[in-house]
């Protein structure tokens, strides 16, 4: 296989697998976020705070895979 | 030297050229600025719009500053007075009030965190953090961020090159396609004696090398120097709050020199000891990677939209990077904000009233 093929296919690769848990994750998250504003509303400043913080870091999961990728693509590519 | 807007209209025969894109910075001279030893000090693009951030954010800081102070002393010389909207002295406006309404929204955050008594020296840091991270991320949205730049000799094994034509006689350049180049570029054959003429302008007739752009101004987020730099800052100083609010204690976390003596699970947590070194290390590394990679993402995308549909559709994705630049940018301040408050909580010590955001481990 071309060196530039098998970099394509890997990065391809890499970020479908990779975004895979952490939108699993989100999902999750804000399912359970969702959930307990509609049960207690006034929380919802405080909810939203941890959330926005949950999910960067779950993010970063797929942000590792994301650099990952992107360093197959445009790291000594001619 | 010439420089070369590349975001233009296609079918129009002003092409839309796709960007050349690199992750570390892209020099503007090829010349290094200074070399100690064997290492090469390159002037990179990320400096100046880092620069630009800063004096941008100076400058409303101090405008907000000045017309507050203003304000004040002109209510202190006559509490009756009004200003040009009819209202008090003291009701905040403009940038003024922008700031006031931030400042004042994560002076009561942090402090439900981290408690009245530590506020002060913790509001600081956190809040720099957050405004300069903000600031850097929103300077991918000014004009000629990474699409004005000097023009350079494609080099093989690097970057993939276009063919240039001025525009009209001015010396402004553009890029230009031709059937065999294509939209996304040729690999270049690298001719230093070619490049050496087509940067005197020497070139013949019938002659043609490719080029990439290094833009004058990219965003600094999108260079991992950037958030490397903050998370080390932002890391030093959670150990340094942490010994502040703990004392020499505080190291027990890392060395659990007490739990020896316990025997049995002692030895257990001596080990876990050892962990929090290493997790104080990933913090770091999650902090960069999280900031330079959703920013430099943001930049790539911003780049294949505006290639496949120029007109339009970027606006979108313009909307949703600004929220992303904002959202990191207040997840690096609230992240580093998390960490400071576990830090400062005493090990083994379940001390509840540090409130919920103490929960967040990396």
């Amino acid at each position: 296989m071309e060196l530039e093929a098998a970099r394509a296919i890997a990065a391809g690769i890499a970020m479908g697998i990779g975004a895979l848990g952490p939108g699993l994750g989100i999902g999750i998250l804000s399912f359970g976020a969702m959930q307990s504003i509609g049960r207690n509303p006034e929380a919802t400043n405080l909810i939203q705070t941890n959330l926005i913080l949950a999910i960067a870091l779950t993010e970063a999961i797929a942000i590792y895979a994301l650099v990952v990728a992107l360093v197959l693509i445009f790291v000594g590519v001619a | 030297m010439c420089v070369a807007p590349t975001v233009l209209l296609p079918r129009l025969d002003i092409p839309v050229a796709f960007p050349h894109v690199q992750v570390p910075p892209e020099p503007i001279f090829t010349e290094p600025l200074f070399t100690i030893g064997s290492y090469e000090f390159y002037l990179v693009n990320t400096l100046p719009s880092i620069l630009l951030a800063d004096i941008v954010l100076l400058l409303l800081a101090w405008s907000a500053g000045r017309k507050a102070k203003r304000r004040m002393e002109q209510y202190q010389a006559n509490p009756n007075a009004v200003d040009e909207k009819g209202q008090d002295m003291m009701v905040p406006s403009g940038w003024w009030n922008a700031f006031e309404a931030l400042l004042e929204y994560f002076y009561n955050l942090i402090r439900t965190v981290v408690g009245p008594q530590w506020v002060r020296s913790v509001f600081p840091l956190v809040m720099t953090i957050f405004l300069f991270v903000l600031t850097v991320n929103l300077l991918h949205f000014f004009p000629f961020v990474d699409n004005v730049g000097i023009l350079h000799c494609a080099q093989p094994g690097v970057a993939k090159g276009f063919p240039v034509t001025e525009i009209g006689n001015t010396g402004i350049y553009r890029f230009t396609f031709t059937e065999e180049v294509g939209a996304i570029g040729a690999t270049p054959t690298y001719d230093p004696e070619l490049c050496e003429a087509a940067h005197h302008g020497e070139l013949e007739e019938g002659q043609e090398i490719l080029y990439v752009l290094a833009p004058f101004l990219r965003t600094g987020t999108t260079d991992m120097n950037l958030p490397l730099a903050i998370a080390l800052t932002a890391i030093t100083a959670v150990q340094i709050f942490g010994v502040r609010a703990l004392g020499a204690s505080y190291f027990t976390k890392f060395v659990n020199l007490p739990a020896l003596s316990q025997g049995g699970l002692g030895y257990v947590q001596f080990g876990v000891g050892f962990l929090e070194i290493v997790s104080e290390l990933a913090k770091i590394l999650s902090f960069t990677l999280r900031l330079f990679g959703n920013i430099f993402a943001g930049m790539v995308l911003l780049f294949v939209i505006m290639f496949l549909i120029p007109i339009g559709v970027p606006l979108l994705f313009f909307i949703l990077e600004v929220l992303i630049g904002f959202i990191q940018a207040l997840v690096f301040a609230l992240l580093t904000l998390s960490f400071i408050s576990v830090a400062m909580v005493g090990h083994g010590s379940h001390d509840d009233d540090h409130g919920a955001h103490a929960g967040a481990h990396a």
